[in-house]
């Protein structure tokens, strides 16, 4: 099952490349994006599965927070380099327009 | 097994209507199915097509009750529910009991771990949304779920093929 880049995907990669180093959860991700849950996570999923993102689960107690706990994402070192690739070569294609579209952003990146 | 609410009472009632309604027949046409054979057969078909579809629903709920005890949540009256100690601490109702056993039977078809996983996340996500954006992620979540545990199948299959070959399963992947 091979990673296909749709825009969805960018989108994904996108958000987490804004910062490398910062780890996402779920909603956080689905905002960033726009995309629903349903969407966001399969893609997480494969791209956990590719080796480009890595995930934990937040350490904290969920009675303590009063909230259950979080699944946090991020880019691999490996994963940061084959998604800037990919977003990069997405923009000068012909899904840069679209990707733009979506993320509502006027100008080209 | 007792039912817990109305909609699992007449689950069950269907599933034992069905049951005997597909014994009975079933016999029937067993008895008698060289003169009367066709009719009773699709009688005793159709009664026991209810009677399995009616068990299957009763088992899933049952399973679904177990499952949410063993996490946790208990049911609030008036509807709702709320995870105790934790979304309960706050006194909120975040995952409406229908859509969270939907979730559950979803996640049976997941790799075991994997439906833990993502039944956590599901919850962790639909307690901080907003209300009002509940019920599509809810909606979301549900009929992504096919396309969910393909992958996850997949990763899991990739997973122990890694396994076998190299006796190392990749590290930090798969979906567990």
């Amino acid at each position: 099952m091979a990673l296909r880049l749709t825009v969805q995907v960018l989108l994904v990669l996108r958000a987490l490349l804004r910062d490398p180093g910062r780890e996402l959860y779920g909603l956080e991700l689905s905002e960033e994006t726009g995309l629903q849950p349903g969407t966001a996570y399969p893609i997480l999923l494969r791209l956990e599965n590719e080796g480009w993102v890595t995930s934990r689960w937040e350490d904290v107690d969920p009675k303590a927070e009063g909230r259950p706990a979080r699944r946090y994402y991020r880019l691999t070192a490996g994963g940061a380099v084959q998604a800037s690739a990919a977003v990069a070569g997405a923009r000068r294609g012909a899904r840069g327009a679209a990707l733009r579209g979506l993320a509502g952003e006027g100008g080209p990146a | 097994m007792k039912p817990r609410v109305g909609s699992e009472r007449w689950t069950l009632a269907v599933a034992v209507a069905g049951l005997i309604v597909g014994g009975v027949a079933g016999y029937d046409a067993y008895v008698t199915y060289t003169a009367a054979g066709a009719v009773a057969a699709d009688v005793a078909f159709v009664g026991v097509v209810v009677g399995v579809i009616g068990v299957v629903v009763v088992v899933t709920g049952a399973v679904g009750v177990v499952n949410e005890k063993a996490r946790g949540l208990v049911r609030r009256r008036g509807g709702g529910r709320v995870r105790a100690g934790a979304g309960g601490g706050a006194g909120r109702s975040f995952v409406p009991l229908g859509w969270w056993r939907v979730l559950c039977m979803v996640s049976w078809v997941m790799p075991r771990g994997s439906g833990r996983r993502w039944l956590g996340e599901a919850e962790s996500f639909v307690f901080e949304v907003a209300a009002e954006g509940r019920r599509a992620a809810l909606r979301s979540l549900v009929l992504s779920a096919p396309e969910t545990a393909a992958v996850m199948w997949w990763g899991e299959v990739s997973r122990r093929a890694r396994l076998a070959v190299t006796g190392r399963d990749g590290a930090g992947r798969g979906w567990t």
